[in-house]
C-alpha cells in the first residue's frame, strides 16, 4: 500500500478537493494522509514591524489579531474536514502542521510515495501575501514525486510523457509508470521536444526496449520550438491528460525544462502533471 | 513488466546474477537484456594516463577484444533464457568506454543485477573491485548485487540512518520487489552515536510499516562501517536494503560505507539505491 500525503490548506479546506484527492489516492492504491497546513509560526516571524526601516521583526499586538483569526478559519476548517469525512465515510489519517508550509511538506514528502497538491493552494493559502505556500518551492525541494491535481475533477485517459533524452525526463517516466500503474490509461503518448531540431528520437531502441515492457501500443508525438509552448499547445485538446515532467531537479544538469517553462504548464491548470526529479 | 539489466564484463559470467534473474522471474514475468560489456586492459590505462590520473572509470576498452569469448558468454545467456522462459535481449555493440555505456543503458531500466564476485574481476583482487563500486555510483537506476553463491532472500533487513538516501532506497525497493514486501523485515537504525534517537522516528515507522506487515524496529549502538557486516553474521537468507552510493564525493568514500562488509565477508545480496 502506498504511502500518499495531500498538503491541504487550513484556512481555507475546501470538501471537495479532500474527495478530488481521495478518489486519485484510491485510484493509484495508496493509504492517504492528510496534512493540514495551518501556517501559524511563519505568520509570527513575518509581520512587518510599522516602522519606516523597513525591518521585519515581531510585532505582538497585530500578530496577535492576525493569529486569532487564522486560528478560528483552522477551527472551521478541522470541524468541516471531520464531517466530510463521517459523510463520505473516509478513514484518513490526519496530521495537523503549524510551522513553514514548505518545511513541512518537504519532510512529509521524504516519508511518503507521493504528495498531491492542488495547483491553486498558493492563492489561498495565507491572509498576507508573504507567507503564501510556494508550489514551486515544494516542487524544488520534494523528495518523492508529486502530482499537482486540476481544479476539475476529470478521469484519467491517458499519460502524456514528455521526453527529451535526459535521465530527468526518463526518471520522471519510470517513476509514473511504476506508482500509477493501476491507472491503465487508454492511451499512452510520448511527447519529443525536438529541443535541437535533430529530426531523431534520442535513444529511441532504448527508450521502446522500456516502454515495450509495460505497454502493449505507445504513441510518439514530436515537436519542434519552445518545450512549454508545445507542450501547452498539445495538452489544449486532451482532456484527462496526465504529462509527466521531468523539471524542477536540484542540480542544473537533470533539468528538463528552464524553470520558467514549466511554471506555464502548472500555472495553466489544464491536466493532472506529474513531476520528480532524480 | 520490470526490464531489468544483467551486465557482464568481457570474458566473465555471473551464474549468480542469472539465478537472481531465474527466481524473479517465476515470480513475476520479466524482460531481461543482457548487458556485454567490453573487456578492458590494464596496459592500456598504464600508457594513456601516465600524467598521473586515477581512477578505473577512464581505462579504454581493449583494442582486439575477444570475441569469441564474448560470443559464448551470449550464447550461454540466450540458453539460459530460452530454457528458462524468460523473454530477452542482447545489447553488445558499445565501441566506446565501458561504464558510460553501462550509465546509459541504466537510464532505461527498472534496475541492474551485478555479480559482485566476477564484474572484472581481472582488474583487482579487492572485492567490490573498483569497477563494480564505479557501476553503483554511476547507476541511474537501482542495482542488486549479488555473491556467486548465496541463498535466495527470505527475508529483508532495510538499513536506516535518517537520511534521505535511506528512504528513497527503501521506497524504490517497495516498488521493485512488491512480493518481497511481506517477508520478515528488520528496520535497522545503526548510528556511531549510541546516544541518538532514531531521526523521524514516527514517519519512517507509519511509511515503512504500509508496505511490510511483518516487521521488526531495531535500533543498534554500533558503528555501522565497522560492526554491521559483523552483526550480519547469522542472517543468512536476507537482502539487505542500502541508500549508500550516492554520488556526492562524501558518500563515494567507498571503504568507509558498510556495505562494503556485506558483499565482501558475508555473500548476501544487497539492494543499492541513491537519489
Amino acid at each position: 500500500m502506498k504511502q500518499i500525503i495531500a498538503g491541504l490548506n487550513a484556512i481555507d479546506f475546501s470538501p471537495e478537493q479532500l474527495i478530488h484527492f481521495n478518489n486519485v489516492s484510491n485510484q493509484i492504491g495508496g493509504n492517504l494522509v492528510v496534512v493540514f497546513l495551518e501556517n501559524l509560526v511563519s505568520d509570527i516571524l513575518m509581520i512587518p514591524r510599522p516602522y519606516p526601516d523597513g525591518a521585519y521583526a515581531f510585532n505582538e499586538e497585530i500578530d496577535w489579531q492576525r493569529l486569532e483569526e487564522r486560528k478560528k478559519q483552522i477551527a472551521i476548517g478541522m470541524k468541516l474536514f471531520h464531517s466530510t469525512c463521517e459523510t463520505h465515510h473516509l478513514n484518513l489519517l490526519l496530521r495537523e502542521e503549524t510551522g513553514d508550509p514548505v518545511a513541512d511538506l518537504v519532510k512529509e514528502s521524504r516519508f511518503a510515495d507521493m504528495l498531491l497538491l492542488d495547483s491553486s493552494i498558493s492563492n489561498r493559502s495565507s491572509l498576507h501575501h508573504d507567507t503564501e505556500i510556494s508550489v514551486k518551492s515544494v516542487l524544488h525541494n520534494a523528495q518523492c514525486p508529486v502530482l499537482i491535481i486540476p481544479p476539475q475533477l476529470t478521469a484519467i485517459k491517458e499519460f502524456v510523457f514528455t521526453y527529451n533524452g535526459s535521465y530527468s525526463s526518463m526518471y520522471a517516466i519510470r517513476q509514473a509508470t511504476q506508482l500509477l500503474e493501476k491507472l491503465q490509461p487508454a492511451k499512452v503518448t510520448v511527447l519529443y521536444v525536438d529541443e535541437k531540431n535533430t529530426g531523431k528520437l534520442t535513444e529511441e531502441k532504448l527508450l521502446a526496449g522500456y516502454l515495450g515492457a509495460h505497454f502493449k501500443n505507445w504513441d510518439l508525438a514530436v515537436c519542434n520550438g519552445e518545450p512549454s509552448v508545445e507542450i501547452l499547445d498539445f495538452l489544449q485538446n486532451r482532456p484527462g491528460s496526465l504529462v509527466t515532467l521531468g523539471a524542477y531537479g536540484r542540480s542544473r544538469l537533470s533539468t528538463f525544462f528552464h524553470k520558467s517553462e514549466s511554471d506555464k504548464i502548472l500555472l495553466s491548470q489544464l491536466e493532472y502533471v506529474f513531476i520528480t526529479h532524480p | 513488466m520490470n526490464k531489468i539489466l544483467v551486465a557482464f564484463d568481457g570474458t566473465h559470467f555471473s551464474e549468480g546474477a542469472l539465478n537472481f534473474i531465474r527466481n524473479r522471474n517465476e515470480i513475476s514475468k520479466i524482460l531481461v537484456t543482457g548487458v556485454f560489456l567490453p573487456k578492458l586492459d590494464f596496459a592500456d590505462l598504464r600508457r594513456s594516463y601516465s600524467d598521473g590520473m586515477i581512477g578505473p572509470l577512464f581505462i579504454p576498452v581493449e583494442e582486439k577484444p575477444d570475441s569469441s569469448e564474448i560470443e559464448k558468454n551470449i550464447l550461454r545467456f540466450e540458453a539460459f533464457c530460452i530454457k528458462n522462459q524468460i523473454e530477452f535481449r542482447v545489447h553488445r555493440d558499445f565501441e566506446n568506454f565501458a561504464m558510460p555505456e553501462l550509465k546509459k543503458e541504466t537510464r532505461f531500466a527498472h534496475l541492474l543485477v551485478i555479480g559482485s564476485e566476477s564484474f572484472y574481476k581481472n582488474l583487482g583482487t579487492e572485492e567490490p573491485n573498483e569497477y563494480l563500486q564505479d557501476a553503483l555510483h554511476s547507476s541511474e537506476c537501482p542495482v542488486v548485487v549479488v555473491p556467486e553463491k548465496y541463498e535466495f532472500p527470505q527475508s529483508n533487513i532495510l538499513t536506516y540512518d535518517g537520511s534521505e538516501a535511506s528512504v528513497y532506497a527503501i521506497k524504490q525497493f517497495t516498488y521493485l520487489f512488491p512480493d518481497m514486501t511481506t517477508n520478515n523485515t528488520l528496520l535497522v537504525y545503526a548510528r556511531d552515536h549510541s546516544d541518538k534517537e532514531m531521526p523521524d522516528e514516527i514517519y519512517i515507522e507509519e511509511l515503512v510499516s504500509r508496505s511490510f506487515p511483518n516487521l521488526t524496529i531495531m535500533k543498534l549502538n554500533l558503528e555501522p562501517a565497522k560492526y554491521f557486516a559483523r552483526w550480519l553474521s547469522d542472517k543468512k537468507s536476507a537482502m539487505v536494503i542500502s541508500g549508500s552510493y550516492g554520488r556526492s564525493s562524501f558518500s563515494s568514500l567507498f571503504k568507509k560505507s558498510f556495505i562494503t562488509g556485506v558483499i565482501k565477508d558475508h555473500k548476501i545480496p544487497a539492494f543499492i539505491s541513491h537519489p
